[in-house]
């Protein structure tokens, strides 16, 4: 029993030395707090509390031991274990408010230490911007009590480097391994995902940069040799380099590299932005509040992380890569796996230097060629999407007038009429008309059949039809025409005008053409589609069909919202309509779809479907230059450009021009948009 | 609220796999075999192999039995699966170009895509284990020939000999001294108020004219650029004069120009009675005219006077074998299967195709079918075309002005002299 109570003196003494200890500490870091007085203080309560709570577990683990051991009769043992049971209550109590403290003490020593080396930053802050309101000539004094020492944001680069400069150690450390920071703000299973993503990455550039890169200056030195083996029955290939591989692998290890670069800067800004808010006393988030934020109010990142990762793998990483491809000579005959393929500089664009070319010096050499052929396509591409977008524009608001128009009978058959041409797919019309307008199609079949002939036939079928229904008979027709032919007799006149209509019978449609000089003598036939002419005309004409109604229901809605007032006060003061249209109508027309006027111009230089459709196959080309360089005088550059790849296998100079199609656009679109914005086109116009 | 969040979440998931491009390949599994090719010992375990097998759209079914055939044959040496896909034979070359090594193990090609195809390595030579020597002797020399490489080895197996042009014309309408040269034949199909056919924009069909005279064009020393001389003299004869010929022919106002399918819908509606074709029209032409498919060499054109005979290409169906395959041992043997004695008479039985094997071609059957007559006696005048790839896009557009009459009368040495830069600027 004296042993007990000895140990027991030995264990409290020894339990309060700590602990006293402890307090000592908490009070001499509370009595000199500056910043984090209420922390220090918190701390320094949960210290005495648990200095309390220690010494009475230890007195109730004594009192349990010594009950446990004296118990004789086996109520004296329950008695004895229910208070044991107490004890170890109170001692995992115990335990749990000693983390509690130790987290306490610590977060006030952090936040005092930080919270000081902060204050400090905010002055330095605050003489900055009152240095920088001097300059501007105002007084700090006039800002109000809000935009006093406000640290500016600065940017992502700039974040990055403050973060380092005044971060805690965790914040530091996360420079080399990103998930640091949360690790040290106890946000362990974001520190986790975070390391694991940084591991993944590095392993992936480390990787690409081994197996591809190496190889990225030279393409791929290895050709593919194979023997033969009779023995196994198969090819033994060499190990050899596939120039494409390398230029695609080593391309994708780049933009893992800039992505990684990315990702650290924005780590750096968010471990730093953490620390900002443990110093701000807030709540800093569990694992389950964070991803419940990520559903809530920051779902927008959420909703967009995947579509923008959606472009950026599938548009921009390819995009990259095939730009590369311009500087390569990657062409039929350096075509992977079998050959390589190597960089050559700007020697693809060469073409270029040589725009003005003439005809005869293009026919023998192929760079002259290419310029000669971007010259001329570019001029039809231009010229294209300049016809194509007005004449739908302004049939477009035609139609609209004419569908808006009070005295236009059931205008709503006739709008319905317009618009069932975009119910038919676009590829299906373009296909069925291209065979209309073939050389041999049906529409040449009828220029070319006489009108006397398509006359008799129809009175032929107009007879018949008589004949089926049962108003006439064949004897009644006979004797009819000859009662006519007895009135009439055989005076000069008539006869004169019978030989008239004989011969106006005897041309054809064709036969008119070829009088207007628009078709050669010798032709059987009318070549809408095959000759260059012809074919400008007919593309431009048969792309109104395809896209007239869109811009008629655009125009119909524009026009219903002209403000009635004007035009019923033009009309008041005299304007007839042609002058109402012009001064009225039409710009209000402009300022309303000016931009869309630009996309729609910009689309058609791309319209590829009307141009490709309607001439593959049944144009060919006659100009040799132009054929030297592959291209045809109705194509776009876009059409060019496809058939580059697909028929000869052209891919360098297919980027070359697919560069030029994006820099074309782009200047365009960039110098209408300017012009377009300018002022307040609006109000100019009111 | 939180449903609304998550269907959004997912749709936003969808649109982004459905930027996804699919690609996928078909795994091929790798067998081995044990023993040597001409008496594979029967191994104690057969492996597994999978061989592709492209064919154009008619020929499937055969190719399905000849295939069941071959694994038949085989099967006590090797698990065979032989998978048969569709490929046109004139556009094999575009589909397998694309990616040579994701192509079928075997496929069958047009003889004139031999050179594209071996230079971009999607051909493989017949080595001389796997019994080179016999395809060499049991096929004609002509159709060996047309699977011949510069370098002097053989590409690929000859299939059919047919592949060449020749004169189709009703008989109904004319006799047989009509059709020998082209003025005869014009001035008849104007009496009938019919036309007559060839399509011009094409330097396969361009080559009958030049070629009658002497002219070349062949493949350069280096195998990819073409050496062309049809701008120039060859005995006495100008170029110019040719094709100041040519153009005197197609200002004719019997003579139409039509495509391939065009040709197939003038005879079909009666419009066109005389054409020069080949033999995959046959069957349509045999079809349409009945007893009265007429088919026969090409006739004479007129130059400066005298009647000179128009020559054809020699061409070939070709089976070749693909370098890259997992399995190239089995894919020779298979096509070797496919081009022998056999299975030739069978195709010329079902598809009436000319056969390549000199054994099959000396049947009655095929000695009596009008339009393999008509090929073969052609093929007196007939010679390789063996050109590099810059000749086409120039012939094509010469050959269309020459079909259109020449509208803004270029002078003819100028076009020639155009032409042939063209067709023969190096390719680098």
């Amino acid at each position: 029993m004296g042993n007990n109570n000895e140990n027991l003196k030995e264990k409290e003494k020894e339990f309060i030395i700590k602990a006293d200890k402890r307090i000592k500490t908490l009070k001499a870091r509370a009595e000199s707090a500056k910043f984090a007085i209420k922390e220090a203080n918190e701390a320094l309560e949960l210290a005495i509390q648990y200095k309390e709570a220690g010494l009475n577990e230890i007195r109730l683990f004594d009192e349990a031991k010594k009950a446990l051991e004296s118990a004789d009769t086996p109520e004296a043992k329950l008695a004895a274990n229910a208070i044991m049971k107490e004890a170890k209550l109170v001692a995992k109590d115990r335990k749990q408010l000693n983390k509690k403290a130790k987290r306490a003490a610590s977060d006030a020593k952090y936040l005092e230490k930080y919270d000081a080396k902060h204050a400090r930053y905010a002055e330095r802050d605050k003489e900055k911007s009152a240095k920088k309101l001097a300059k501007s000539g105002k007084d700090i004094s006039e800002l109000g009590e809000r935009q006093v020492y406000v640290e500016k944001e600065p940017n992502i680069i700039h974040g990055a480097f403050r973060a380092i400069r005044r971060g805690d150690w965790g914040v530091r450390l996360s420079a080399v391994f990103m998930g640091a920071g949360y690790l040290f703000k106890r946000q362990y299973i974001k520190a986790l995902i975070v390391t694991g993503y940084q591991v993944a990455i590095i392993a992936f550039i480390i990787q690409g940069l081994t197996k591809h890169v190496v190889d990225f200056i030279t393409l791929g030195t290895v050709e593919m040799k194979y023997v033969f083996n009779p023995v196994t029955m198969k090819n033994e290939m060499n190990d050899f380099d596939n120039s494409f591989t390398i230029l695609l692998m080593s391309i994708i290890t780049f933009c893992a590299i800039a992505l990684y670069i990315f990702s650290w800067f924005m780590n750096m800004k968010s471990v730093y932005g953490l620390m900002k808010l443990k110093l701000g006393r807030k709540r800093i988030n569990n694992f389950k509040e964070d991803v419940n934020s990520y559903i809530n109010e920051k779902f927008h990142i959420t909703l967009l992380s995947l579509p923008v990762a959606g472009v950026v793998i599938f548009t921009v990483v390819p995009l990259i890569i095939l730009i590369a491809v311009a500087f390569t000579n990657y062409d039929q005959t350096h075509m992977p796996p079998t050959n390589l393929f190597d960089w050559v500089g700007f020697k693809n664009f060469e073409g270029l230097k040589n725009l003005f070319t003439s005809s005869t010096a293009a026919q023998t050499n192929l760079v002259g060629a290419f310029g000669y052929s971007f010259r001329k396509v570019l001029i039809w591409t231009l010229v294209w999407a300049f016809f194509a977008t007005f004449s739908n524009y302004f049939l477009g608001i035609m139609f609209a007038k004419f569908l808006l128009n009070k005295k236009t009978k059931c205008p709503k058959f006739w709008r319905t009429i317009f618009v069932v041409t975009i119910a038919v797919p676009q590829f299906v019309t373009l296909l069925i008309i291209r065979n209309f307008l073939a050389d041999q199609g049906i529409v040449n079949t009828i220029m070319a059949t006489d009108f006397g002939n398509i006359g008799m036939d129809l009175l032929g079928k107009f007879n018949q039809f008589t004949y089926d229904i049962g108003i006439m008979t064949p004897e009644n027709t006979a004797s009819i025409a000859k009662g006519i032919h007895d009135m009439v007799g055989d005076s000069d006149l008539l006869t004169w005008c019978a030989n008239g209509l004989c011969k106006l019978g005897e041309n054809s449609a064709l036969d008119v053409l070829k009088k207007c000089h628009l078709v050669k003598d010798y032709m059987g036939y009318v070549p809408f589609l095959s000759d260059p002419n012809w074919a400008k005309v007919m593309v431009i004409i048969i792309n109104i069909w395809v896209g007239v109604p869109y811009q008629m229901l655009i125009a119909t809605g524009v026009l219903l919202n002209i403000p009635a007032d004007m035009t019923e006060s033009a009309k008041i003061d005299g304007a007839n309509s042609w002058q109402s249209f012009w001064r009225i109508t039409m710009p209000y027309m402009f300022a309303v779809t000016g931009p869309t006027l630009i996309t729609d111009i910009v689309r058609n230089i791309n319209n590829f479907n009307v141009i490709f459709l309607l001439t593959q196959d049944v144009y060919y080309e006659t100009d040799q230059a132009l054929a030297f360089a592959k291209a045809k005088e109705i194509d776009l550059l876009v059409t060019w450009l496809f058939r580059l790849t697909q028929e000869s296998y052209n891919y360098k100079m297919a980027s070359v021009i697919g560069i030029i199609v994006f820099v074309v656009c782009a200047a365009f679109t960039l110098v209408a948009f300017r012009a377009l914005t300018r002022g307040d086109k609006e109000s100019e116009f009111q | 609220m939180k449903l609304r969040k998550l269907v959004a979440l997912a749709l936003a998931g969808a649109m982004v796999l459905s930027l996804a491009a699919c690609g996928g390949g078909s795994e091929k599994e790798t067998g081995k075999n044990n023993g040597d090719d001409k008496n594979p010992t029967t191994p104690a375990v057969k492996e597994d192999v999978t061989l592709t097998l492209w064919g154009a759209e008619n020929d499937q079914t055969l190719l399905r039995e000849m295939c069941d055939a071959f694994i038949e044959a085989n099967k006590d040496y090797v698990n065979l699966t032989i998978e048969i896909g569709v490929e046109s034979e004139s556009t094999a070359k575009d589909t397998i170009l694309k990616d040579v090594q994701a192509s079928a193990d075997v496929y069958s090609f047009a003889s004139d895509q031999l050179n594209s195809l071996v230079a971009a390595g999607a051909l493989m030579a017949i080595p001389e284990e796997m019994g080179l020597q016999d395809v060499i002797d049991r096929n004609t020399a002509g159709s060996v020939a047309t699977a011949t490489y510069t370098d002097g080895k053989v590409y690929a197996y000859p299939r059919t000999a047919d592949n060449g042009f020749f004169l189709f014309y009703d008989k109904s309408k004319f006799s047989e001294d009509d059709v020998k040269s082209w003025s005869a034949m014009l001035a008849k199909a104007a009496e009938h108020g019919k036309s007559v056919t060839m399509q011009m924009n094409s330097g396969w069909y361009l080559h009958g004219f030049y070629d009658a005279v002497g002219f070349d064009a062949g493949l350069a020393e280096n195998g990819k650029d073409t050496v062309c001389n049809w701008n120039g003299t060859v005995n006495g004869i100008s170029g110019v004069q040719v094709t100041q010929a040519i153009i005197d022919i197609c200002k004719h106002s019997a003579f139409q120009v039509a495509s391939d399918s065009e040709f197939v819908t003038g005879i079909k509606e009666g419009t066109i009675i005389a054409g020069v074709s080949g033999v995959w029209n046959a069957a349509t032409a045999t079809e349409v005219w009945g007893e009265n498919f007429g088919a026969t060499i090409l006739p004479t054109f007129t130059l400066n006077g005298e009647e000179k005979q128009m020559c054809s290409v020699m061409g070939s169906k070709l089976v070749g074998v693909n370098p890259y395959s997992k399995n190239a041992g089995w894919a020779l043997k298979l096509a070797d299967w496919i081009t022998n004695e056999e299975n030739q008479i069978k195709s010329f039985e079902v598809n009436q195709t000319g056969p390549s094997n000199i054994k099959a071609a000396s049947s009655d059957a095929v000695k009596t079918n009008t339009a393999i007559v008509a090929f073969t006696a052609q093929q007196e005048f007939a010679s390789l075309q063996v050109v590099g790839d810059n000749f086409w896009g120039a012939t094509e557009s010469f050959g269309q002005i020459l079909q259109t009459g020449n509208p803004d009368g270029i002078d003819l040495q100028t076009l020639l002299d155009n032409m042939v830069a063209g067709v023969t600027a190096p390719i680098e």
